[in-house]
């Protein structure tokens, strides 16, 4: 198998593996923001459930939730395991992005200086106007870095999909390097990789650039 | 009449009592300053008058409707308190400038947002205060964009803009050097002269001297003193308020 056949097939999960980055982040960074919502509640019992989410989904591997999530369901209730891989993948990913973005806009919300609510309270703003109107875009402005390294890590994550045979980019190129006992894919994947990365670090930059147009 | 009305107010952070009965009031036009040392309870007086704590008992009056009042033994706060608000407005010492929004949406914002009040007639307004302080030029500025002097004359036109009847200033010029201190007093005195209510919390004691009909001196969460500035100031009978204003005579 030559090097253009190589990347070529690899280049046909290109599209699985895209799948479950963008559905993970669209479902994680919602996600995160309400387990985060959750955590800072006034209510004991709903403050602690999200702890114990973030804290489980944190403290155990992604590939472990990955098996959990797409055999678990035979395991405990002997429903067969579904056709479309994809579903359960995502399902699997976004639990764990939200814990990590949970944390991050944790952090955002609490460096934001008790001043911006206050203002906000004597101006009359109700809790929702002053969180969606004043806290949150001055929260986004202050952990879009944090967020940027997030998303460089589920880049490289999406290749956790091969430990439960979903037919994204990474597992093909195994897939080929145990037929061919090849290392070629492994760099090929590599490369693959590094110039999804590059670009999301390219976009970042200028959604950052964007968005600093004021000072904090 | 008095637009505020505060009586018996009570208030302690954990075991430190802060307040310890403290009564006033605020008629309609009237400047009133608060002077008085670190840790004499003037800031937390004016922040249990804007809601910003809550009082341990006592009653807030504002518009001879209760905000505040003791009900068996314990205080309730009124429901509407967001109606109370639209009254009174607040200049804060760091002045809370929302740093993501413009100098016009900082001031047009809250009109529109939460009063629920026609753009085009807020816009035109805030404008006008913008061009009465010399400010129009900044309408489109971001606060970062600003010096500190400007920038709390802009949360002072933003609380402005609000209408309040009774406008409250948090040491307005304390984090301003001395250079910027005399636009934003300046300020103030152009209000004065308008004959806005404004209760001023303030360590300019030259400037409170000046510009106040009434003066209230607090040390120790008490009021030791209160009258007219030029008999506070030049005639006090009280030992504390002497020594307090010979560490301004001595510099």
């Amino acid at each position: 198998m030559n090097l253009m056949t190589i990347i070529m097939k690899m280049a046909e999960g290109l599209e699985k593996t895209c799948a479950i980055f963008f559905l993970t982040l669209l479902f994680a960074i919602p996600l995160g923001m309400i387990v985060a919502l959750l955590n800072g509640s006034k209510i004991k019992i709903v403050s602690w459930f999200a702890k114990v989410y973030i804290s489980v989904l944190r403290g155990t591997p992604l590939m472990l939730q990955l098996i959990a999530v797409t055999y678990g369901p035979y395991y405990l209730f002997g429903v067969s395991v579904s056709r479309n891989k994809l579903i359960p993948v995502v399902i699997a990913f976004a639990i764990n992005y939200a814990a990590y973005f949970a944390e991050i806009y944790r952090s955002g919300i609490e460096s934001m200086p008790v001043g911006q609510y206050e203002a906000a309270q004597v101006l009359g703003y109700s809790k929702a106007q002053t969180f969606f109107k004043i806290i949150l875009p001055q929260v986004i402005r202050r952990i879009l870095p944090s967020i940027t390294n997030e998303i460089v890590t589920l880049v490289k994550d999406t290749s956790m999909a091969f430990t439960v045979s979903y037919q994204e980019m990474f597992t093909i190129g195994k897939q080929i390097a145990n037929s061919q006992t090849s290392f070629v894919p492994f760099i090929v994947a590599g490369v693959f990789y590094y110039v999804f990365n590059v670009l999301v670090g390219f976009v970042m930059g200028r959604v950052e650039k964007k968005m600093s147009y004021y000072k904090l | 009449m008095s637009i505020l009305r505060m009586s018996n107010i009570q208030k302690s952070f954990g075991s430190n009592h802060v307040l310890k009965d403290i009564s006033y009031n605020v008629d309609k036009g009237e400047v009133v300053s608060i002077i008085g040392p670190s840790g004499s309870g003037k800031s937390t007086l004016l922040r249990c008058s804007t809601f910003l704590e809550t009082i341990d008992s006592g009653t807030i009056t504002y518009d001879d409707k209760n905000a505040a009042e003791m009900k068996n033994g314990k205080c309730v706060y009124a429901k509407n308190l967001n109606d109370f608000r639209h009254i009174f407005g607040l200049v804060f010492q760091n002045f809370n400038l929302f740093p993501h929004y413009t100098v016009l949406k900082n001031m047009m914002d809250a009109p529109v947002s939460v009063m629920k009040r026609n753009k085009d007639e807020v816009r035109e307004e805030c404008l006008e205060l913008l061009r009465k302080m010399g400010l129009e030029d900044k309408a489109d500025s971001y606060p970062c964009e600003l010096s500190g002097g400007q920038q709390q004359r802009v949360s002072i036109v933003r609380a402005l803009a609000m209408n309040p009847e009774i406008l409250f200033f948090d040491e307005p010029t304390s984090a301003l050097d001395p250079e910027l201190t005399g636009e934003v007093l300046k300020v103030i005195k152009q209000l004065a002269e308008e004959k806005m209510t404004m209760v001023i919390v303030t360590h300019e004691m030259s400037f409170a001297r000046a510009v106040s009909d009434r003066v209230i001196f607090m040390d120790g969460g008490v009021i030791v003193e209160q009258g007219d500035p030029e008999e506070v100031f030049g005639n006090t009978q009280s030992e504390r308020m002497k020594q307090f204003l010979q560490n301004y005579n001595n510099v």
